[in-house]
């Protein structure tokens, strides 16, 4: 029985450490007003939104070139298939627009507008989870397990074939 | 007939005394009028910052940027108020709270403005609260996030 390990990047809350400026906007308030009319002034309110992801061309994916475009939601080595090989991939979560699709061994379905998911022929329990396609083989899954490291976390998906 | 004559000059200046002391002192009164218009003014740094990442907790704004004053003429009622929605932003008020949704980023937030008390001629210090709802996932097209900004306005009515 052979294993491949199958490493998807679960969150990197700690990898992205955007420092953003925010332009304090002072005040700009109306000279006095007087009675009947009120004073009044802007203020803005600033969204730092954080996408939980990862700046692609990092070093996260050792020994090996992406196999889909700089721009794609998810990375993966290539080598699916090989008896005994890892295969590790890398996803930059909330990056909807920049997925790039099959242009690779990997074969990704959209499963909605803003997320996309790898599916090989894997089995749980006997029932087949993922979509067939032809570029991958057949394998079973045996177990999960979330790796914390020191800088991100790994959601890691164990398979035999 | 000298002595007569003394006694009637002594009658006239006696009689001319007597008119001069009749004239007295006239009075009168008047109004000032003041025209006292009540004014305030409100000033003070106030920038509520968001930080989130899709799918936390409910965050609230940085420190330190929330803070701002009204000065209003002493005795003088007054209420204040946030906008109900604006430029890149649609919202509701109700007092005390806004509830604003960023129509870029889709994320929903709450600003809370605190109760006012009359004015006291001195600038009046108050703190402006807001929230930033968990589990939010967001709208962001930039790799590592994204910057919005909503201009708000505060009024202070009295």
């Amino acid at each position: 029985m052979n294993t491949i390990y199958l490493l998807e990047k679960y969150a990197l809350q700690a990898v992205v450490a955007h420092t953003l400026l925010f332009a304090a906007l002072l005040f700009v308030w109306a000279l006095p007003s007087y009675a009947g009319q009120g004073s009044s002034g802007q203020f803005a309110v600033t969204i730092n939104l954080q996408t939980n992801g990862t700046p692609v061309g990092s070093a996260l994916i050792a020994g090996g070139t992406p196999t889909v475009p700089i721009v794609a939601l998810c990375r993966s080595r290539a080598g699916i298939g090989a008896l005994g090989s890892t295969l590790t991939v890398v996803c930059a979560s909330g990056m909807p627009e920049a997925f790039a699709g099959n242009s690779s061994l990997l074969r990704w379905t959209s499963i909605s507008e803003s997320s996309y998911r790898y599916m090989l022929n894997v089995y749980l329990g006997g029932e087949q989870l993922g979509t067939v396609y032809g570029s991958t083989g057949a394998g079973t899954v045996t177990s999960w397990r979330l790796l914390k490291l020191n800088n991100r976390d790994y959601l890691e998906m164990m398979l035999h074939w | 007939m000298k002595k007569i004559l003394v006694l009637v000059v002594a009658a006239i200046l006696t009689s001319m005394g007597s008119l001069s002391a009749q004239a007295g002192t006239a009075t009168g009164t008047f109004n000032v009028v003041i025209n006292f218009t009540s004014a305030c003014t409100v000033g003070g740094t106030l920038a509520p910052a968001f930080t989130y990442v899709s799918g936390q907790a409910a965050a609230a704004p940085a420190a330190g940027t929330l803070g701002y004053t009204v000065t209003c003429t002493s005795g003088v009622p007054y209420t204040m108020s946030l906008d109900a929605g604006g430029t890149g932003y649609t919202g509701a008020w109700a007092a005390p709270t806004g509830t604003y949704t960023n129509t870029a980023s889709t994320l929903i937030y709450t600003l809370t403005l605190p109760a006012a008390v009359a004015g006291t001629g001195a600038a009046q210090a108050y703190t402006l609260s807001g929230s930033m709802a968990g589990l939010q996932a967001g709208k962001c097209t930039t790799l590592g996030g994204c910057t919005f900004t909503d201009t708000h306005t505060l009024t202070v009515a009295f």
